[in-house]
């Protein structure tokens, strides 16, 4: 008796349990849901609120993306910097083409010759794209260094080789290896912190950044895990309660039914007598 | 600890930054049309001029780079372009030959989005289109839902290559 009496507390325990457990389950799932929901539609009209013209200025969420000032590296020829950033390649302060691994860069025929690991970018004095040079389309090798000799030569360092080529950017001859090849330099620290600037709050638009939050990219691909766990829990603790439901209300129905029986039984065994 | 959790979600952001897919390098997209021993010297196409207007009408803003390198051989030639998607370049090589696109592929792609147009459901529906006398594609192309934007780049690619083919052809 008291056996069964302990075992029907425990139960009774374990039924709230499975409630409890549903119930924040559920609220947590809707949490995530709504937050799906009003993300996903922000998305949906970025264009309209121009959130993929807009940039994050949020210290917390630039140091969430791990974007921090660093010292920046690059070249000084003829009186200019270059360098390269997450963002893009800088001639001085100006933006001139999409990032690079930058490894050198020279100045021939007033042209400047910029060696990326992608390619030779070929840009005006100005600084405006000529041209783009892609290893195995118009390049022999991968750009490792760039160097003008005095006589306005222009050498190219490969991965294997040193290059060099025509007027015309279109014949590669194999050239003399004894180069001494420019190295990257710390820029000067007012330029540096210009473009660090540029380089922080203008790296991450609102758009990117809630395509993130929505994708759960942010928080490491696992927001998409979380919510089809809570479902998945939800989903198992709903059963386990409805099973519960059903146990009690047929022990009800049976209960009811012995009930029924017997009196009728007692009006019988009455009318007998 | 602080530092330590920031340095650590920073190093997880870090491996999920989107970086540029190459699906086929420009090198062996120019073997596969030419035959890795034959293929031809490359040379360049200055957008300049009346070319350079026929290049607004066609894209809606100018050409980023001032020239274009192409390979030719007898009727075909093979061109290599690059046009914003919504932030980044998309790189598409394009084969003409007697004006008709033979193969369309794209090589990089660096969105974040719309990356379905790499697909042959998508580029084989190039083949064989011409450009019309007011420079769009002779039959239209179909839109993939979620990458309007990089379709619409492909697209105009498309017709650039065309284009030059006609300007170098002639």
């Amino acid at each position: 008796m008291r056996d069964r009496r302990t075992s029907r507390r425990t139960q009774g325990i374990g039924q709230v349990a499975v409630i409890k457990v549903h119930r924040y389950f559920g609220l947590s799932a809707a949490f995530l849901m709504l937050f799906m929901v009003v993300s996903g539609w922000l998305l949906v009209h970025s264009n309209d609120f121009e959130l993929d013209k807009n940039y994050v200025e949020n210290e917390v969420v630039l140091d969430w993306y791990g974007i921090y000032n660093k010292p920046i590296y690059g070249y000084a020829v003829a009186g200019h910097w270059f360098s390269s950033l997450g963002n893009g390649v800088y001639l001085d302060q100006n933006k001139v083409a999409d990032s690079c691994r930058l490894h050198g860069v020279a100045r021939s025929n007033a042209e400047w010759v910029l060696a990326c690991e992608e390619g030779l970018l070929l840009l005006t004095a100005q600084g405006k794209l000529i041209e783009q040079l892609l290893p195995g389309a118009g390049l022999p090798d991968v750009p490792m260094g760039i160097q003008t000799l005095n006589d306005g030569t222009l050498l190219l360092k490969g991965r294997f080789r040193v290059w060099q080529v025509d007027s015309e950017w279109l014949n590669w001859q194999a050239a003399p290896q004894e180069v001494v090849w420019p190295e990257a330099k710390l820029l000067p620290e007012a330029l540096q912190l210009q473009l660090q600037n540029v380089e922080r709050y203008q790296s991450i638009q609102w758009e990117r950044f809630l395509l993130d939050l929505h994708s759960g990219r942010l928080l490491g691909g696992y927001l998409i895990d979380v919510v089809a766990l809570l479902l998945l829990l939800m989903a198992i603790s709903g059963w386990a309660m409805w099973l519960k439901r059903r146990r009690v209300q047929r022990q009800q129905r049976l209960r009811l039914q012995r009930q029924q029986l017997a009196t009728r039984d007692q009006e019988v065994a009455g009318g007998v007598v | 600890m602080k530092k330590m959790m920031v340095a650590s979600i920073a190093l997880l952001l870090f491996s999920f930054e989107v970086v540029a897919e190459v699906y086929l390098s420009p090198k062996d997209f120019l073997q596969q049309t030419f035959s890795p021993k034959k293929v031809p010297k490359s040379q360049v196409l200055w957008l300049s001029g009346a070319l350079a207007d026929e290049v607004r009408e066609v894209l809606g803003h100018r050409y980023k780079k001032a020239r274009v390198r192409y390979w030719k051989n007898g009727l075909r030639s093979a061109w290599i372009l690059d046009e914003i998607g919504k932030e980044k370049p998309i790189t598409t090589g394009v084969v003409i030959k007697d004006q008709r696109i033979e193969r369309l592929q794209v090589l990089v792609f660096r969105e974040s989005r719309g990356w379905e147009v790499r697909h042959s459901f998508f580029s084989d529906q190039f083949k064989g289109r011409v450009l019309s006398a007011e420079k769009h594609l002779d039959q239209s192309v179909d839109n993939i839902s979620g990458a309007t934007l990089s379709v619409r780049a492909v697209s105009k690619l498309a017709r650039l290559a065309l284009l030059f083919d006609k300007k170098v052809g002639s």
